[in-house]
């Protein structure tokens, strides 16, 4: 048990390692002087030697590496080019917004997805069944803009009930905020309750093939039950899995929904530092949506010992 | 005697045995052939465009915004510039295709050496697995932005950055067949006679890849249009003029309001090729594949 997960927590700093490396070598990638295509033609050369100081061009890689970890470790990811802000500080102050709307998302994608995944599975191979896929591949097809836009169009445009655009923070009001989050969080739930249908319908099936499933139809319990009590806990695990994907996904994947209905949120941050140039800014966005899911996955591998005591042997073994 | 045709002698045997199930199945049948028809007609479009009488994909028309129509140039009128948006659609559907397309085949060719290598040689499967966690854990949207911010928006970069982020997939899926295949009576056999392993890897288990692989391609490409078409919607993906499905939605997301076929039209467009790959990659993976091996 002990190996496993230190061996799995070895594994996840690798990872940590490797994406910080890659992100801050992502300046040395850039054509050309760095510091003078971030600043532009009309920097001046203190400002540009500040900037290639502030990011330590000119010490060797490793130096460099082992400096931006120790930030990391510190909790420093710079500051800004542009406006001289701190890194952690710009993303900290956008992610309220960016979790709220990925945990409607969620909320919707489970709320809807488990009852159709349910339902689909009890009926396996017949037209509600056949129905149902179609219904999530479609569902899984359309990217979140496509969905986002039509939302947008139907009850923004045509029937005005919810704004298009804009963001009421919860500070203002508790049913304006809900009312600004409702279309983006949609959109965005209509690929996660696919995938959660998808993924509790063919675990549903295979539980349902087994042996104590059969008995407990012969010891005469009723479908409802059998289906509910017997057959959805088992059937849980690959679920379990497939939430942490999600929330994991939602971290980085709410980008286009917060760009298309002007959201502060972390992905909108992300979009403005590339358009202002922002490398720092850009750097830390990436870094911080890299451990975020190094982050869900580690405590998905933690809680799955603890819902599937199985598990725990398997990894001792 | 290969491997390659045993299997495909299991696969047929397999076809026959199976015939009566997909009779009573019939009706998963019709989205298949009607999603093999629409991928066709988009290629057909996309290669063609540039033989028919048309006008240039750059130059106006006619006046801006208007309706689709009767004539060839106005069957599904013009965008906003007035240029002819069936022309647009057409050309953007081979930049699309030839970008997904391109960048799965470059993916699927790094991906299953190193799932052949991971899944055959115990230690390299450490090193590969680590890079391969950390290439996941930036969502593929964010490492394309990140690569277009760095490298500059252009066809190449786009190309590129789409194959990274699908390599991930397709080595698990090899790794995952390899593993199953490692210790099988064939390729045991062929160590045993003095194989070098490189032949063992290309010879006895690569061909045994092809099917699974190439069924969940399809679904893949489905995923990178997706991501394609998310980048050009942003502004980064397949640079102006160039006409791309996103970027055309994009453009036409300011006439909401009061031109909404400029953004329904090329959604729909979009939205029936993707929903075609994957309707398609289900059908194969159905009868070929191992499953998605992760829902990236």
């Amino acid at each position: 048990m002990l190996r496993a997960v230190t061996s799995r927590a070895l594994h996840l700093l690798g990872v940590v390692f490797i994406v910080s490396f890659v992100t801050m070598i992502m300046v040395d990638l850039i054509p050309g002087d760095p510091a003078s295509v971030v600043l532009g033609e009309g920097a001046t050369s203190e400002q540009l030697d500040q900037l290639r100081q502030q990011w330590n061009l000119d010490d060797p890689l490793l130096l460099r590496y082992v400096e931006s970890l120790a930030d990391l470790v510190r909790g420093d990811l710079g500051t800004s080019v542009i406006t001289n802000d701190s890194v952690l500080d710009t993303i900290l102050e956008r992610l309220p917004v960016t979790l709220e709307i990925a945990a409607i998302a969620l909320v919707i994608a489970l709320v809807v997805g488990v009852p159709l995944g349910i339902w689909t599975a009890s009926r396996a191979n017949t037209w509600v069944d056949r129905a149902g896929l179609l219904a999530t591949s479609l569902m899984i097809s359309p990217p979140a803009f496509l969905t986002g836009l039509l939302l947008a169009y139907v009850f923004a445009v045509r029937l005005h009930l919810l704004p298009v655009t804009g963001w009421v923070p919860i500070s203002e009001g508790l049913s304006d905020n809900l009312r600004s989050a409702l279309l983006p969080g949609v959109a965005l739930s209509i690929y996660e309750t696919g995938v959660v249908a998808r993924v509790l319908r063919s675990a549903m099936i295979s539980t349902l093939s087994e042996d104590y499933v059969f008995a407990a139809h012969a010891r005469g319990l009723s479908r409802t039950y059998v289906l509910l009590r017997h057959a959805l806990r088992p059937s849980l695990i690959p679920l379990f899995t497939v939430v942490g994907l999600i929330l994991a996904r939602l971290i980085g994947g709410t980008i286009i929904v917060e760009v298309l209905f002007a959201l502060p949120g972390i992905g909108n941050l992300l979009i403005t530092s590339i358009q202002s140039r922002d490398f720092t800014l850009l750097q830390g966005v990436v870094v911080f949506v890299a451990l975020g899911y190094v982050l869900v996955n580690a405590l998905v591998d933690v809680l799955y010992t603890v819902i599937d005591p199985r598990l725990r042997n398997r990894a001792a073994a | 005697m290969s491997v390659w045709t045993s299997a495909a002698r299991i696969s047929r045997a397999a076809t026959v045995v199976g015939r009566g199930k997909a009779r009573r199945a019939g009706g998963a049948r019709l989205p298949v052939v009607l999603a093999a028809t629409w991928l066709a007609l988009v290629v057909l479009a996309a290669v063609v465009v540039d033989w028919l009488p048309l006008p240039h994909y750059d130059i106006p028309v006619g006046p801006p915004r208007q309706p689709p129509g009767a004539d060839a140039v106005y069957l599904l009128g013009t965008d906003e510039f007035g240029r002819s948006q069936l022309v647009r659609l057409m050309v953007g559907a081979r930049v699309s295709l030839a970008v997904s397309v391109g960048a799965v085949l470059l993916s699927i060719t790094a991906g299953c050496v190193l799932g052949l290598i991971a899944g055959f040689y115990v230690r390299a499967a450490k090193v590969i697995d680590l890079v391969l966690d950390a290439a996941l854990a930036v969502p593929g949207l964010v490492l394309l932005l990140a690569m277009t911010a760095v490298l500059g928006p252009d066809l190449w970069t786009l190309g590129l950055g789409l194959a990274i982020i699908s390599v991930p997939p397709f080595a698990r899926l090899a790794r995952a067949i390899t593993l199953s295949y490692a210790d099988r009576e064939f390729v045991v056999a062929s160590k045993v006679l003095g194989a070098r392993s490189v032949r063992t890897l290309f010879r006895e288990i690569l061909p045994n890849l092809v099917l699974p692989v190439g069924s969940y391609a399809f679904v893949v490409v489905a995923w990178l249009m997706v991501t394609e078409g998310s980048l050009s919607f942003l502004g980064l993906g397949v640079p102006p003029p160039n006409p791309s499905w996103g970027g055309s939605i994009a453009s036409g997301q300011g006439y909401l309001a009061t031109d909404p076929q400029l953004v329904f039209l090329p959604a729909a467009v979009l939205l029936a090729t993707i929903f075609a790959f994957n309707v398609i990659g289900d059908h194969f993976q159905g009868r070929f594949g191992l499953g998605r091996p992760t829902d990236t």
